[in-house]
């Protein structure tokens, strides 16, 4: 078979095939073209994995512990610090919300 | 070490085979990478030429672009955020600001280029300098013969790679012709989380194997191993993978998304279907086709030789020296 005939070969193949079976359960991957305010809502509070605080050198693994020890120590001043920047996300979210509500108000009585 | 860092070295490499000076030096310096200078330690003489390879967000590199030196920028592109937003924010967000700093960080320098000509398209230039892919190691191969069909994928772990769709249709090809075939998907994961979640996709499929961090020997073992090269990612500068499934002879399946068209030429069988059925089709067809494989091998043969590194050489020296 030449390679310009394969596709069009598998596409006859895969058509004549029982597609029961076929699915398989997990991941999903969707792009995220335009992002809603619910998700916008959803993100503006952040919580950081703390699974992700890591070394990535070799025997990496003290280094892991101690970066984790050093979040930990830390913790009532990053708490702080995200408590703080969800606070302004979250008001200036309304603020969008209650603007995108204002300009279809306005758009519909014009 | 990822693959821009591994062209700046094979550029350097170059440069002193022609007797230039100079160094390198990054951003952000893993550690690990022994040959890179702290970008702050840049002191360029004014006759010097800056050569910028941009792949992310980098906002250093205004300071960069104040110099009154000669530059050139060389895009190895950004991955679109969109892929990237539900997966890792942060490497999201530093997409996001690449691509948009992009076009005016390549208008404030005097020459600018792409890996690809899609890549150079996305500037508004026809400057493409090809990767320099040094595919020597490819011989350190073992010998050992793969009995049962292999499948393989080698690239980022990422969302924007598609292994979820790579893995769904190998889930089929495995039902419906070959329950002993293997997948091998070989790359660093974007992150922890995102591989948990591939794997439990691999585990419902069945003889799915991750690997990465991979020595040039093993690396080259499981391209020798492999009888199919699947890359199904839905955006790609270059896609230097499939040069390197080329060099070992296998068939290369892809999705013709960014710079691949042009990279694969007509070496690749193309496949924009969603339907992992067709997928799994090809795959079989690829896998079990002498005649289409060695044809394949054929043209992937030609198209090493058009990325010869020498071919590449003269393309980075050409674009260098419109600005000496």
């Amino acid at each position: 078979m030449k390679p310009e005939e394969a596709l069009d070969e598998a596409r006859r193949r895969a058509a004549a095939q029982d597609p029961s079976g076929d699915e398989l359960e997990g991941l999903t991957i969707e792009p995220t073209d335009r992002v809603g305010l619910e998700q916008l809502i959803e993100w503006a509070v952040a919580e950081p994995d703390a699974d992700k605080v890591r070394s990535t050198r070799a025997l990496g693994a003290p280094i892991t512990a101690l970066k984790r020890g050093m979040v930990h120590l830390t913790r009532q001043q990053t708490g702080d610090l995200l408590a703080q920047q969800a606070r302004f996300n979250l008001h200036l979210l309304t603020r969008v919300a209650e603007l995108e509500e204002r300009v279809k108000r306005l758009e519909d009585e014009r | 070490m990822d693959a821009v860092s591994r062209q700046a070295l094979a550029f350097r490499e170059r440069f002193r085979s022609w007797g230039w000076g100079g160094r390198d030096v990054a951003a952000f310096v893993d550690p690990r990478a022994k040959s890179f200078d702290a970008l702050k330690s840049l002191k360029p003489a004014p006759a010097d030429v800056l050569l910028i390879h941009y792949s992310a967000y980098a906002p250093r590199l205004r300071a960069v672009l104040d110099l009154p030196n000669r530059k050139l920028l060389l895009s190895h592109n950004v991955t679109p955020a969109r892929w990237l937003w539900d997966h890792d924010p942060p490497i999201a967000l530093q997409c996001e600001l690449g691509r948009r700093q992009l076009p005016e960080f390549a208008a404030r320098c005097d020459l600018a280029a792409g890996v690809s000509a899609y890549n150079a398209a996305e500037l508004g230039s026809d400057i493409v300098i090809p990767p320099i892919v040094d595919l020597a190691w490819m011989q350190l191969r073992g010998q050992s013969p793969q009995l049962h069909p292999s499948v393989l994928f080698v690239g980022r772990l990422a969302p924007h790679k598609r292994q979820d769709e790579l893995i769904r249709a190998f889930a089929i090809y495995r039902r419906r012709h070959a329950p002993d075939a293997t997948l091998t998907l070989v790359g660093e994961p974007l992150n922890d989380g995102y591989l948990r979640a591939l794997r439990e996709l691999g585990d419902r499929a069945g003889n799915v194997r991750f690997e990465h961090t991979l020595s040039e020997r093993e690396l080259a073992d499981r391209y020798a191993r492999a009888w199919v090269f699947v890359c199904l990612s839905e955006h790609e500068g270059f896609c230097v993978p499939l040069l390197e499934a080329f060099a070992a002879g296998v068939p290369v399946i892809a999705r013709p998304s960014g710079g691949v068209p042009e990279t694969a030429g007509g070496a690749a069988l193309l496949v924009d279907d969603r339907d992992p059925a067709v997928i799994a089709e090809l795959i079989a067809l690829a896998a079990g086709d002498d005649e289409l494989r060695a044809d394949l091998a054929r043209r992937g043969r030609e198209r090493l030789e058009f990325y010869a590194p020498e071919r590449s050489a003269v393309a980075l020296r050409a674009a260098l020296e419109r600005l000496s």
